[in-house]
């Protein structure tokens, strides 16, 4: 699994390294989120743009990354690709998660 | 992989594991895959059909004993059509079942269940069996004309 942090400004970006969120890797993943979350205090960005595709494991990971975050911290979506848009459109997830296209968007909407 | 020209059919026996269901999605998608498949509608495909073959690596088998499935992809012009088989236990009737999906409770946020919602959303039809201990679940794609010479 492949996640890299990255701070800016009071956002901590976190980039997903690998073309897809599955059930063969859900587990790990949620595991690496802790880690990489776990000095975050601010604003925490998952930059998604390499992920091409994801399946509801991987949803259901995201979903926990954003849980094991801390009550009221959210998890904001950067650069979702056409399949893993599709599915948090699907299940509904895109009224939890603030979702933005691109990692400049989402930097440019924390300065509003 | 087995390529049945005869029958103008792909079959395929996969192990039960996450790993194995990937490149089980893989080898169907490039099968299915042809100019006339508006890009969208192998997103469902591929989307659908990973959450069909992952419910029976992780409920229809144990993890521990992964059993085979047996996958059979046919095509046609406006269709494709996606058996898989497994004898692993019964399929609960009630994933079947058409519902709505209630929207996302913020502080009771659900990991799971969502992977049956996606299969009824994006299958056309849905048949399953239950035969001589053995699990058929068949998944048919309507495929919308498309015409591949304009761009997305």
């Amino acid at each position: 699994m492949s996640l890299s942090s990255t701070v800016a400004g009071d956002a901590h970006i976190i980039t997903v390294g690998v073309d897809r969120i599955d059930a063969a890797m859900a587990i790990q993943f949620k595991e690496d989120m802790r880690t990489q979350t776990a000095d975050a205090t601010g604003r925490v960005i998952l930059d998604l743009s390499e992920v091409e595709f994801i399946d509801s494991s991987g949803l259901g990971a995201i979903v926990a990354s954003m849980k094991q975050l801390g009550e009221g911290r959210s998890l904001d979506l950067a650069g979702l690709t056409p399949i893993v848009e599709k599915v948090f459109r699907l299940t509904r997830m895109d009224t939890i998660f603030n979702l933005f296209p691109t990692l400049d968007a989402a930097l440019s909407a924390q300065t509003r | 992989m087995d390529l049945d020209h005869a029958s103008d059919r792909l079959r395929l026996s996969v192990i039960a594991t996450p790993l194995a269901a990937r490149q089980a999605v893989k080898d169907i998608c490039n099968y299915i895959a042809k100019p006339g498949i508006a890009p969208a509608r192998m997103e469902d495909i591929r989307i659908a059909l990973s959450e069909a073959l992952n419910n029976i690596v992780e409920h229809a088998y144990s993890p521990r004993a992964p059993g085979r499935i047996r996958v059979s992809v046919s095509t046609a012009p406006q269709v494709v059509e996606i058996e898989l088989s497994d004898f692993g236990t019964p399929l609960p009737l009630r994933n079947l079942s058409a519902r709505t999906l209630p929207p996302p409770e913020p502080n009771d946020l659900p990991e799971g269940g969502f992977g049956w919602h996606l299969i009824r959303t994006l299958a056309d039809q849905i048949a399953y069996e239950r035969r001589a201990g053995c699990n058929h679940l068949s998944l048919r794609f309507d495929l919308p004309e498309h015409n591949a010479s304009v761009s997305q």
